[in-house]
């Protein structure tokens, strides 16, 4: 079941197409976005660490000013040893590098490198790839 | 007695007449009455001639007392025989006479007294020339001032002289009656024999001995033994003892002496020899001996032409004729082409001819020309050389060290090469292993950048060799110091260009990234919203609506980017031949501020322009104006709401260099959050304003393009400060 879906980026406009899927799949009502990436990091970690049972989804963004997504990953792997299993973390870039694809993948809380704009076939394969998780039911999509 | 004959008278008067001696009758006074007829046999004078005449007439005037003492005594005593007194010839001669006269005056027969006298002149002149001899002989023996003895054939000593006590300290008793053999050390009496016995065969010899003197001390004497022959016969030997201890005592000094100088000569180890004035070989030592190869047994007394004919008819030969005219020492070389040797000579003369030392100086010689090599070497060489002793410290520069460091040999020399060249460039780091290597003693080579004396900067590639001497200890290092300045000038230029290049590199490698997030980003927008627009099949809907303005925004926003990149890639282009035109900063600074006087008015910001109005440097006007615009747009759009916005741009001039700074007042930056990324492209750092992350990365990319560099201090909510430094 997943408690909450968080977007961090710094683009309104790829934040409005990213909250417009959502909607689609009826997660609009869990859904929490941030522009400035600092304020994300300390409130999405909050939450996380009050929580004690769930399934997070975090959609993040790389190219941010002052906090850029690898930021915000290397100040969350030093909380990876509690979060893992219900935090998962989708990076969703404008780009798509492979130099960066293999960088994420060498953080644990990462499941999934998404070029933008996320579309609703991206996203069935993110819920489907949380289901073989077991961090969602079955059959849920 | 008795007998017939005698009867007769004519017997006794023939008797008498005929006898051969004088028989005479005298009167008591003396006066002849009868003299026989031997008178003119014996005397030349007849009978007659004697009578009536008296007997003191003929007698020699000396002689007379004898004849009157005689005449006196006859009465008292019947017989006198008188001395001997001499008695006139006729030819006026004296005669010596022996007589014996009787008073026979009561006799009737005779009455007169009887004189029977003799010629004894012969026997009287043998018996005084007997005795002048023998007085003679004993003033010789006692009287002579040698020593003089006398031995018996069984050798005994049996006399000897005055002369003899002094010899030995003995007195003469004590010599007398002892055999010779007594006084002899033992070493002697067997040569002391030898001459004895010659002597006793009736030859004469000489020779020396030694003999005890009354301390026991040896006294050395030369002893002449004279046989002393009579009738054939060898009865006696004479020895003469002559005293030659002082002389055999100066001998054996001389002969110690001899042989000292001897060793002493032998054991120079340089050749000596010493020759007389016809070039004769006196003497000369076994290191002559070996250096021209001769049998010892030939040499001496040879003349030195024949023993070491190479001398001969070489300048040794005229320097030593030079020598024993002048008398004066001469020392000087001479090289023998065939031995191949330089040999050294010095050549003393002296009264007897010339004292020569000599040696072979080959080796020496051959140092001193390669040391003169060497140095003609070291001083011509395009390299600085230098000599230090063991301390380091500078004994000898060549003319290439004064060349190339401008220090004059005078002025290096005492000087340690480190402290006098080394400066403030200098690597700390290789300055302390340069030291170290020294100290290890081992050859090293460092490069090193050093200063000349005008305090331009000169880089040598040093090889230092340390030189030890045959103890082992270190005396000297030798450094060669090879100019590479211009080497190290290019390879400074190569890693220059080579960071460049890495640095442009990674800018390009950033810049495509960059460009790649955020050209893709708005697309990525454009495609997300149209696929939004198609999918919504309300037209009416708010969302339609909203993604309608987006893809405007996003379509805006891609527009935008692509002008940046036209900006972007414009210094990058031109980075290679930026302008260079001098630009006058503080006229560019005020048309900047012109320009933006607007927004800045809207701000209430103020600009001080604190930048020297003549300040002017090389690069494209374009390029300044951006770089300032950007700056200025910058601070205002983070200025600090709370206070009006103050900028000001002033300069710090630095050897050769400018360091721009402006500062503002503004909401500033935590570096420490920035991190290295401030100058980035598409770097923001402020969320809530508008920005593209263009700005900085414009003034960074466009002041290294002019060859400028840009740093910057900032503190959050106080301000921040950039600067820029450029070259003059």
């Amino acid at each position: 079941m997943l408690k909450r879906i968080f977007i961090v980026d710094d683009d309104e406009i790829s934040v409005f197409l990213t909250e417009s899927i959502l909607e689609r799949h009826g997660y609009l009502n869990c859904v929490k976005s941030y522009l400035d990436p600092i304020k994300a990091f300390a409130e999405i970690l909050q939450t996380l660490q009050e929580s004690s049972d769930g399934h997070y989804l975090i959609f993040l963004d790389l190219n941010m000013p002052i906090m850029s997504g690898w930021d915000f990953l290397d100040k969350l792997s030093a909380y990876e040893a509690s979060l893992k299993g219900k935090c998962h973390v989708v990076i969703l870039s404008s780009a798509v590098d492979g130099r960066e694809i293999a960088r994420s993948s060498q953080y644990p809380l990462v499941l999934n490198f998404v070029p933008k704009p996320l579309d609703p076939t991206a996203f069935e394969l993110i819920l489907e790839t949380l289901q073989n998780n077991g961090a969602l039911p079955a059959g849920k999509s | 007695m008795n007998s017939p004959i005698i009867a007769h008278p004519d017997f006794y008067a023939s008797l008498v007449f005929n006898s051969s001696d004088l028989i005479s009758i005298l009167s008591p006074t003396g006066v002849y009455k009868y003299v026989s007829n031997s008178s003119t046999t014996i005397l030349g004078i007849t009978p007659e001639e004697f009578i009536g005449k008296s007997t003191l007439s003929f007698m020699h005037p000396d002689d007379v007392p004898i004849a009157l003492n005689a005449i006196e005594q006859i009465r008292s005593r019947p017989t006198i025989h008188l001395p001997p007194f001499r008695f006139r010839h006729k030819n006026g001669s004296w005669r010596w006479v022996d007589c014996v006269v009787k008073d026979m005056t009561a006799d009737p027969n005779v009455k007169g007294i009887v004189s029977n006298a003799r010629d004894i002149t012969d026997k009287v002149e043998a018996e005084q020339q007997l005795e002048m001899r023998e007085a003679y002989y004993s003033s010789l023996f006692l009287n002579h001032p040698d020593a003089f003895f006398h031995l018996n054939p069984e050798g005994i000593i049996e006399a000897a002289n005055q002369g003899m006590e002094p010899v030995l300290g003995l007195p003469i008793p004590q010599l007398v009656g002892r055999p010779y053999a007594d006084f002899l050390t033992s070493q002697s009496i067997k040569a002391a024999k030898q001459l004895f016995s010659q002597a006793l065969l009736g030859y004469s010899g000489t020779m020396e001995l030694e003999a005890l003197n009354f301390e026991g001390r040896t006294v050395y004497l030369s002893i002449t033994a004279i046989p002393v022959i009579l009738n054939g016969k060898v009865t006696g030997i004479h020895g003469i003892a002559k005293d030659i201890t002082q002389i055999m005592q100066a001998q054996i000094t001389i002969k110690e002496q001899a042989e000292l100088l001897s060793s002493v000569f032998s054991s120079i180890t340089e050749g000596f020899f010493v020759i007389d004035k016809q070039w004769r070989i006196k003497y000369a030592n076994p290191f002559f001996i070996l250096f021209f190869g001769l049998q010892i047994k030939f040499f001496k007394e040879q003349e030195l032409w024949q023993v070491a004919p190479e001398l001969h008819n070489s300048p040794f030969f005229e320097v030593c004729q030079q020598a024993a005219q002048t008398g004066k020492t001469v020392h000087f070389n001479e090289y023998f082409p065939e031995r191949q040797q330089h040999i050294r000579f010095a050549i003393y003369p002296f009264s007897g001819g010339l004292t020569v030392y000599f040696d072979d100086v080959t080796l020496q010689k051959k140092k001193e020309q390669e040391l003169l090599d060497l140095s003609l070497v070291a001083s011509r060489t395009t390299n600085g050389v230098v000599i230090m002793n063991a301390e380091g410290k500078v004994e000898w520069v060549n003319d290439g060290f004064s060349r190339l460091t401008g220090y004059s040999r005078q002025e290096a020399i005492g000087q340690v090469p480190s402290k006098l060249l080394q400066g403030p460039g200098t690597n700390p780091e290789t300055s302390a292993r340069i030291y170290q290597l020294y100290a290890s003693q081992q050859p090293f080579s460092q490069e090193v950048l050093n200063y000349k004396k005008n305090g331009e900067i000169i880089w040598f590639h040093i090889d230092v060799t340390p030189v030890f001497n045959e103890a082992g200890q270190l005396v000297k290092y030798v450094a060669i110091e090879n100019d590479i300045t211009e080497l190290k000038q290019k390879e400074t230029e190569m890693l220059q260009l080579t960071e460049n290049l890495l640095r442009r590199n990674e800018d390009l490698q950033q810049f495509t990234y960059i460009v790649s997030h955020n050209l893709r980003a708005p697309v990525a927008n454009i495609l997300g919203l149209s696929y939004l627009i198609n999918s919504e099949k309300n037209r009416d809907s708010d969302k339609f609506e909203k993604a309608l303005t987006k893809i405007a925004a996003a379509a805006n926003h891609l527009d935008m980017v692509i002008s940046d990149l036209n900006k972007i890639l414009s210094p990058l282009k031109n980075a290679a031949n930026a302008l260079q035109e001098p630009v006058n900063i503080h006229s560019i600074v005020q048309a900047v501020t012109a320009g933006l006087q607007e927004q800045l008015e809207a701000v209430h910001a103020t600009l001080e322009n604190q930048l020297p109005p003549d300040l002017t440097l090389t690069g494209s006007i374009a390029y300044f104006y951006s770089i300032f615009n950007n700056l200025i747009t910058n601070a205002i759009k983070y200025r600090n709401q709370e206070t009006d916005l103050k900028i000001t741009i002033s300069g710090q001039t630095e050897s050769q260099k400018i360091t721009i700074l402006f500062t503002d007042n503004g909401m500033g930056m935590d570096l420490e959050q920035v991190n290295n990324q401030l100058f980035q492209l598409y770097k923001r750092f402020h969320p809530g304003t508008e920005g593209r992350g263009i700005g900085l990365y414009l003034v960074k990319t466009q002041a290294e393009a002019m060859g400028g560099r840009i740093s910057v201090q900032s503190e959050p909510g106080k301000g921040t400060t950039f600067f820029l430094t450029f070259s003059l």
